[in-house]
């Protein structure tokens, strides 16, 4: 493992204090208590935190167990490259969910209560199970490439040999737990606006997550490939995009034949405050992107690609934040709106995730390399001129 | 010594699953068993008549002397007042409602606590069963084993849990029917202090042959709230004004809600058996996992060594 440099770049120190703003917040939240900086409530229990950071969150990091099982299991080779990042955000990700329920939970003390007070019959309970075992998973999964990093080679591989067990269980783990969220709401009928509720939630939810977790890949793989000036994976993120589309095109037909079916197609006639909701959710985040991604010229259009990838990732979202928050309104008869602490806490969440990410990527091999190119290398040595090795690679830091 | 050991967490693996999934089964028959062996007749509940209420809010006073909060605070009938609905300060509360009658204006006061449902949403909510069905009928909170999620506050049809905001380790606060007091043989607080009897205790049987009774002197609208809304309350409500008009949740159901994450839960252990066992023999196919031939992983691994 590369040794640690100072001074640090710009962007990092900038992250460094979101994430001391956010720790500030996290401290005043836990000194003074819930009531004391959120904006929650008796008719809003569950706000910011759970939508975004847990709800959200457990989605976007959907692309870890994509992946692995697509590499792994499928035994899809040319995935590769896109295997290792997946597997580092979903571990990330899903810290920052747990960080997040951390704070989130009245006594976050006793946060391993479920796994000793079994009661099956709550959904709940079995999304804490799995969320927390499959967050044991996925730090085994991605642990061959921290003690790579660590210079631990023989354990690494030695390690490595659990994957395909290990990739199974998060498969099953994480089908388990991305629909249970949607379960979650089934229990309230009559809270929830029809727009949204329907007995298939966990079906949509599970959907919507093996749709957003390429999506995300392919968002995070270009951001990265511009950071580090790397060439961006165009020829197989598109092909990844061919498997998110089907994914969605499945969602936005289930989703309208349920609403038709169930009655609720007519609220969508209403003009009001969900209706609009809807079709923001629905436009932009599941028509326009599959519009692209059926669009012949998208495979080859990075700006496309990447757009339309990103635009899913806005609508899952956005379908989280409708289905947490906005879907009540109307019942609750309050509006919540969150509190600059929530959002505080958010932005610390998010802004460590990233610099996890970003840590990760210079110290620990998570990148392939890349043939010698000169004209990147030069590149890059102009934009990190304190490294002394402008790409990380694997063999780099492993020898 | 490979073959082994891949052997062995394969097998421990299945293992591992199957006698999980034996497990959970055993779990749910008796839970299922249990669920069918009671009726509701002997649950003890409340009668709570709004043509009788007259608003005194005294009801509400010796609820906060039962059931102080969490800093000891009991409510006076001068903060009893400026009430606008449950809080963990006040696990009951009167309603007051403005009508026109026969072309003029007249009060109706509901009184408002948990319901405790036959099938309560709550406690199918909770991850940890803190809040339980006990025998006898009252739904009672246990704040040794709460996580603090608040799924109990979302699922709740009636809106009734409240959260201790306010404090840094906070309890879920609900009327749990004075359960302290049930078992030293003594009467809710509230029913106690009803100066008209507007609210009686009694088992659930009984309260319905008396709201029966009532119904038949005419003054009533003939109809009991929480004889079938969501499968059935132990709290149930006689009133002279259509329930609509009190802001009552009439749109509800006499489905109960419980069974709703059930029918999706009860599935997960052959969803995750399925979903195992296909993605199991999908890698056995595409990986030609037996004996003499390459893994995946292996495959990565000399792929890196020829790097």
């Amino acid at each position: 493992m590369k040794k640690l440099r100072w001074p640090i770049s710009r962007g990092r120190m900038i992250l460094l204090i979101l994430v001391a703003q956010g720790v500030f917040s996290m401290v005043y939240r836990f000194a003074f208590g819930l009531g004391s900086c959120t904006a929650l409530t008796d008719r809003f229990p569950w706000g910011l935190w759970i939508a975004f950071d847990v709800m959200a969150g457990v989605a976007l990091a959907a692309g870890g167990f994509v992946l692995a099982g697509t590499y792994y299991i499928f035994n899809l080779k040319q995935f590769r490259p896109l295997v290792k990042p997946a597997v580092l955000t979903a571990f990330l990700g899903y810290l920052m969910v747990v960080f997040g329920l951390l704070c989130d939970l009245g006594r976050p003390l006793v946060i391993w209560h479920p796994l000793v007070f079994w009661q099956e019959h709550s959904a709940m309970f079995e999304l804490s199970i799995c969320v927390s075992m499959y967050t044991t998973v996925l730090f085994l999964e991605f642990s061959p490439i921290l003690l790579e990093g660590l210079g631990k080679r023989a354990w690494a591989e030695k390690m490595h040999r659990a994957i395909i067990p290990l990739a199974i269980l998060g498969i099953v783990l994480s089908t388990m737990h991305q629909s249970s969220l949607g379960t979650l709401f089934v229990l309230m009928p009559y809270w929830l606006h029809h727009l949204w509720y329907t007995p298939l939630l966990p079906w949509f939810f599970l959907l919507t997550a093996l749709a957003v977790g390429p999506a995300m890949v392919t968002v995070e793989s270009y951001l990265c490939a511009r950071s580090l000036r790397r060439p961006f994976e165009l020829t197989l993120l598109g092909r990844l995009s061919r498997f998110t589309r089907w994914v969605l095109a499945l969602y936005l037909g289930v989703r309208c034949f349920d609403l038709w079916q169930r009655g609720s197609l007519a609220l969508a006639l209403v003009p009001s405050l969900e209706s609009v909701a809807f079709y923001l959710e629905l436009t932009a985040g599941v028509i326009v992107p599959l519009f692209l991604f059926f669009w012949p010229t998208t495979k080859q259009n990075t700006g496309q690609l990447v757009t339309a990838n990103a635009l899913v990732v806005l609508g899952v979202i956005l379908n989280r934040a409708n289905v947490a928050v906005t879907g009540l309104i109307r019942t609750k008869g309050d509006i919540y709106v969150p509190s600059l602490s929530e959002f505080s806490v958010t932005i610390g969440l998010v802004a460590l995730a990233i610099l996890g990410y970003s840590l990760a990527m210079e110290y620990l091999p998570v990148l392939q390399a890349l043939p010698a190119a000169p004209a990147q290398a030069r590149a890059a040595a102009k934009a990190y001129p304190w490294r002394e090795e402008p790409l990380p690679s694997r063999s780099g830091s492993s020898s | 010594m490979k073959l082994t050991r891949r052997d062995l967490i394969k097998k421990g693996v299945v293992g591992f699953l199957a006698a999980a999934v034996a497990e959970l089964a055993g779990d749910l028959a008796a839970v299922e068993a249990r669920d069918e062996k009671k009726g509701a007749d002997d649950d003890w509940g409340l009668l709570i008549d709004i043509s009788r209420c007259m608003g005194c809010s005294r009801c509400v006073a010796a609820c906060s002397a039962a059931n102080p909060d969490h800093t000891g605070k009991v409510l006076e009938l001068s903060d009893i007042r400026l009430l606008k609905g449950l809080s963990s300060k006040n696990l009951s509360y009167v309603r007051r409602v403005k009508l026109k009658r026969d072309g003029r204006t007249a009060y109706s006061f509901v009184k408002t606590q948990c319901l405790h449902c036959l099938d309560p949403a709550c406690v199918s909510a909770c991850p940890v069963g803190a809040l339980r069905k006990s025998e006898r009928g009252p739904v009672t909170y246990d704040a040794s084993r709460c996580i603090g999620c608040r799924y109990c506050q979302m699922a709740c049809p009636f809106g009734v849990p409240t959260y201790e905001w306010d404090s840094t380790y906070p309890q879920v606060r609900k009327c749990q029917l004075c359960w302290s007091r049930l078992e030293q043989g003594a009467r809710p607080a509230c029913v106690e202090a009803c100066p008209v009897q507007a609210v009686i205790f009694g088992k659930r049987s009984e309260l319905l042959a008396e709201a029966s009774k009532r119904l038949q002197s005419g003054k009533y609208v003939q109809e009991i709230f929480g004889l079938r809304q969501v499968g059935g309350t132990s709290v149930l409500y006689l009133s002279d004004v259509p329930f609509a008009d009190l802001g009552f949740p009439v749109h509800m159901g006499e489905e109960p809600l419980p069974p709703l994450t059930w029918n999706v839960l009860n599935k997960v252990p052959v969803m995750a058996t399925t979903v195992a066992a296909a993605m199991a023999g999908v890698a056995l196919y595409t990986n030609r996992l037996h004996p003499g031939q390459q893994t995946g992983a292996d495959e990565e691994k000399n792929e890196e060594e020829r790097e």
